[in-house]
């Protein structure tokens, strides 16, 4: 069984809503681990406020304000409590442990830094939106991809809460960690491989909760062709082995259709 | 040649039921109808075929006889004829929903278009959230959000480049964006940049200054960028909606292709299932997530109880005639039903409630006109109803200005109906005196006969209706004695020999009391002796004040002699009648007379006590006086008559007879038969005529002669024309049997003096003579001394 313990789900301000906290911590309930929350306050953001030009336009008003440390680090200090209660609130309602932290310093970095095998770190795709103006969302993802964790990623559309459990053959750990959320969620496993590849898997299910589809080639074209009609509801591979051109593919079909992706990272105990 | 008392078969009139051959009821074929009500038969019948405006009915009969049951038996007839009435469905208007759209649908359709819309919303139930999740959809939503995020992205990106390029990064802020000073692709902190030249640091502040326009500009794009999103995705929605929703709603037209009135509604519900497809893709909200949908009544419930079909109007059972027993505001015009929901009331189509008038429609409602009078609004609203030919739900708390609350104004149902009002005759007369509209809507008069003729035939079809009673009330079936029993107190409760009554209700509730007692004496059938049980019971439970007035008689209280004889004294009989229940009493009538001006002293009338028709009685007296005794000269008598110890007042003409009996006496000096009681009116011929109650009179009597036992030439005097009413009970018929009591039956005051006085009435006509003679020389005497004195 793979040994996934905590969640993480690194918050920024302004940057997480109730949609990703609770997806999170129902992927933690159904894994029957504890979700770890922080909080990052921006140091760089803290360090430009001080500069007597600094301005921030505000996107509910349009409008530009003058920025300063100090009404910085309020709003730092009413969105890291914001999100405490959010996670507090979606957590207690389905009995998963968490814990929540405030940290300073770079974003990207403080998640980086506390990370390790064992770990399912939470991004969101963003929608269309401003992302690409700061590149968070690119920083983020290649500091989760640059750790040992598993990576969840979850689509910018709404997610189904139901549905098959999709693995894409390719490593043990992705099949076992796949066909061990299916067992947890009382799902159907669905496995998408060459036939040489289903011939060989073997997994810890009923036989009749696991199906298997041949996807002779890991394209866009294919792999639509080869995923449930009805849905599935969450994505599973392996990072190892898996390239960067056909992880983008994956992950491209996985937005179109609003399914979650977990990407077993390579530090995770078979 | 002395007055013959009647023979008993003259008392009473047995049923002859010869025309039936049965030994219970079970054996009768029943019927609610009666005989001889032909005439109100016949404005029924022509008030249900003349379909004209304002040819509704207004049926009357007295209170008790349950007309409505015989009403609604010949109105059911009439239904059979009529082509079936229509069904009426409530549907969501989807352009105004406070407004909802009535359809007409033929008879028992209604359920059918029902069920197939109940169907086509569960079909899209399930076909839709799939047609969302196909492959084809997904891809084309895919491409929409590519093509819309390559849009945004190559604006950021050529920001974040222009930016870049000047060194400048963009950083996110709590509310918004900043531009802050970079250095290889890092924020320059506070202390470094404050350590550039002023000509750096001023060429930095120049760039963000620069590129806040260029990240105005770019955010404020982002909206319509989104904006676009949306709209793209919603046609995509809208078209993929349209095909899916498309095939099924064919498939429903298809079913209702014999439905074409339903046709308009089905294109207006495809086109708000395509604008509102989202209430069949949505997911649900997973627990905890504080967004669950909260539990509502299932009735009004549901996002997708807009395309469901209120059935409102259709057969259930019925036959075309409702009769509403409750004619409130709502069950008459029908009503909106609102439900709680979190605090407060809510409503929509299906809430809307028929009322008894949608549900006659095309038939015939029957309405108690005292109940549909004493609801408030109600009449009002019956007559709008009739006036505009349609049916308005109305609120009686908005009409009465208690309530403002916005609710529905459904379409008003087209009205083609007939109203049936019954009652009693007293209302129909106050409504068309006292209502100006009252004519205008109810031009048919159906008058139920309180009674019907007493022929074989009729005994029979009697006997039929009590027949339909007893299986109607599950009692059990009356052998022949006893119907002929209930036929003979039929007779009796019209006060005549030789009439039915048609009061139903009378005969139910004698024959529920007969079953009682018949079940009571564990008969598996009603006996005469159940029937006549029944009847002395209720005679007994209401015979307290009769009781105490006989004794106050027979204790000397009140003075009746049953024995001798007596000047100026003579026994009247009266009724009275209490609470439904009549009884007879003797009361002593007494006559002075001496010499006067000719008047004829009613004391009742100059104490207030005696009605106008008594008075007449006594005018009548003067008239026979004067024309039998003295047709040349003034009458010189002066006589006061007097109903002594009576205290309540007296009305009626029926104690005139009496009075002149009396009154003679008194003139002729000649003592009257206290043994006998006298009823009956007079003229001034002296004809003797008939009155009313002549057998609680007789009774009453003979209750007092029998306590103080009876001689065998007390009897009772009534006019002749009285004779066909006797109905007596059987005690008093074997009384006179058996010779110890008499009834006479009396045509003239001749007739009526001799049997009183034993004297031929031209001895006591000779004596009254002579005695106004006296009586006008002692007045002349009298005028000539007060002359002399003057």
């Amino acid at each position: 069984m793979p040994h996934h313990r905590r969640l993480v789900l690194g918050i920024h301000h302004g940057a997480t809503s109730g949609d990703l906290m609770r997806h999170a911590v129902e992927m933690a309930h159904l894994l029957g681990i504890g979700i770890f929350g922080v909080f990052v306050e921006d140091e760089a953001l803290i360090g430009v406020a001080s500069f007597p030009f600094a301005r921030e336009f505000r996107l509910h008003s349009h409008e530009w304000h003058a920025l300063d440390t100090d009404s910085v680090e309020t709003e730092f200090r009413h969105a890291a409590s914001t999100a405490k209660r959010l996670l507090d609130t979606v957590t207690q309602g389905l009995g998963v442990r968490s814990e929540f932290q405030v940290r300073r310093g770079n974003p990207s970095g403080v998640v980086a830094a506390l990370l390790c095998s064992s770990d399912i770190v939470v991004l969101a795709e963003p929608k269309l939106g401003s992302s690409g103006l700061t590149q968070s969302f690119l920083r983020a993802w290649q500091t989760a991809c640059g750790s040992d964790a598993s990576v969840l990623l979850l689509p910018p559309k709404r997610m189904r809460p139901r549905g098959s459990v999709v693995a894409l053959l390719g490593g043990e750990r992705g099949v076992r960690t796949a066909a061990h959320i299916a067992g947890l969620a009382g799902e159907t496993l669905v496995l998408l491989g060459s036939a040489e590849q289903l011939a060989g898997v073997t997994v810890d299910l009923p036989v009749d909760r696991v199906r298997g589809r041949v996807l002779s080639d890991l394209t866009e074209r294919a792999l639509r062709f080869a995923l449930p009609e009805g849905g599935e509801r969450l994505l599973v591979l392996d990072r190892d082995g898996l390239s960067p051109e056909r992880e983008a593919a994956v992950l491209r079909v996985a937005a179109a259709r609003g399914t979650p992706v977990l990407l077993v990272g390579p530090g995770v105990a078979g | 040649m002395p007055t013959a008392p009647l023979t008993p078969e003259r008392l009473y009139r047995k049923a002859d039921l010869s025309a039936l051959d049965f030994a219970t009821t079970a054996e009768l074929e029943h019927t609610d109808r009666l005989a001889g009500q032909d005439r109100a038969r016949d404005a029924l019948r022509l008030g249900t075929r003349i379909g004209a405006p304002g040819f509704n009915i207004f049926a009357v009969g007295s209170s008790g006889a349950r007309i409505q049951r015989s009403i609604k038996s010949l109105l059911e007839v009439a239904a059979a004829e009529r082509p079936a009435a229509s069904d009426w469905v409530y549907v969501n208007n989807f352009a105004a929903p406070h407004r909802p759209t009535a359809i007409r649908l033929p008879r028992g359709k209604a359920p059918v278009f029902a069920q197939a819309m109940h169907d086509l919303i569960d079909d899209l139930k399930a076909a839709l959230p799939g047609v969302f999740e196909s492959e084809a959809y997904q891809t084309r939503h895919g491409a929409i959000d590519e093509a819309i995020r390559a849009k945004g992205d190559t604006a950021f990106s050529a920001l974040r480049d222009k930016a870049l390029a000047r060194n400048i990064l963009i950083l996110r802020t709590p509310n918004g964006f900043a531009l802050a000073p970079a250095k290889d692709g890092e924020v320059v902190p506070p202390e470094a940049f404050n350590t550039w030249p002023e000509e750096q640091r001023k060429a930095v502040e120049t760039a963000i200054h620069d590129l806040e326009h260029d990240l105005e500009q770019t955010l404020r794009g982002m909206p319509r960028l989104d904006k676009e999103r949306r709209e793209a995705v919603r046609a995509l929605d809208q078209e993929t909606a349209r095909a899916a929703v498309g095939q099924s709603m064919e498939e429903a037209r298809a079913t209702l292709a014999d439905l074409p009135m339903v046709l308009g509604h089905l294109d207006a519900m495809r086109e708000d299932l395509v604008q509102n497809v989202h209430l069949f893709i949505a997911q649900p909200q997973p627990p905890g997530s504080g967004q669950e949908e909260t539990p509502a009544p299932q009735i009004a419930g549901t996002p997708f109880d807009r395309y469901e079909v209120n059935v409102f109007v259709t057969p259930n059972g019925q036959d075309g005639v409702i009769d509403e027993s409750n004619p409130t505001l709502a069950n008459l015009t029908g009503r909106i039903d609102h439900l709680p929901i979190q605090g407060a009331l809510v409503t929509n189509f299906r809430l809307i409630r028929a009322g008894s008038l949608h549900k006659a429609n095309g038939g015939t409602i029957m309405l108690d006109a005292r109940n549909l009078l004493t609801e408030p609004l109600s009449w009002p609203a019956l007559k709008r109803a009739l006036l505009r030919r349609e049916v308005r739900i109305e609120d009686a708390s908005k009409i009465m200005g208690f309530s403002s609350i916005l609710s529905l104004e459904p379409d008003p149902i087209p009205l083609d109906i007939k109203v049936v009002l019954y009652g009693d005759r007293q209302l129909y007369y106050l409504l068309a005196e006292a209502d100006p509209d009252f004519s205008q809507y109810f031009k048919i008069l159906a008058d139920f006969d309180d009674d019907t003729d007493r022929s074989v035939d009729a005994e029979a079809m009697f006997a039929r209706s009590i027949a339909g009673i007893a299986t109607r009330e599950a009692l059990p079936p009356l052998d022949r004695d006893a119907v002929a029993r209930v036929v003979e107190f039929a007779a009796r409760a019209t006060e005549d020999a030789n009439k039915l009554t048609l009061a139903t209700e009378t005969i139910r509730d004698l024959l529920v009391e007969s079953a009682y007692y018949a079940t009571d004496a564990k008969r598996d059938v009603i006996a005469r002796a159940d029937v006549d049980k029944a009847i002395d019971e209720q005679i007994r439970r209401a015979s307290r004040i009769r009781e105490r007035s006989a004794e106050t008689i027979l204790r000397d209280i009140a003075l009746i002699d049953t024995a001798g004889a007596c000047v100026g004294q003579i026994n009247g009989l009266s009724v009275m009648s209490l609470g439904g229940f009549a009884f007879g009493r003797p009361t002593r009538i007494t006559c002075r007379v001496h010499p006067g001006a000719g008047r004829i002293l009613d004391i009742e009338r100059e104490v207030k006590t005696g009605g106008p028709s008594h008075s007449k009685g006594v005018l009548i007296l003067s008239g026979f006086l004067a024309g039998r005794y003295s047709k040349d000269t003034p009458i010189s008598v002066a006589a006061s008559l007097v109903f002594e110890q009576s205290y309540g007042g007296v009305d009626g003409d029926s104690a005139s007879s009496t009075e002149l009996y009396a009154l003679l006496s008194a003139l002729s000096e000649t003592p009257l038969r206290q043994d006998l009681a006298v009823t009956g009116s007079v003229n001034q011929h002296g004809m003797v005529q008939a009155i009313g109650g002549v057998n609680d009179k007789i009774e009453g009597y003979f209750e007092i002669c029998k306590a103080r036992g009876l001689t065998g030439t007390q009897g009772v005097m009534i006019p002749a024309s009285n004779v066909q009413h006797l109905m007596l009970r059987a005690e008093v018929v074997d009384a006179c049997a058996a010779g110890r009591f008499a009834i006479y039956p009396i045509e003239t005051i001749d007739q009526g003096i001799e049997l009183l006085t034993g004297l031929p009435s031209t001895e006591i006509n000779a004596k009254v003579e002579a005695r106004l003679k006296e009586f006008a020389k002692a007045r002349r005497l009298q005028d000539d001394d007060e002359k002399g004195t003057h």
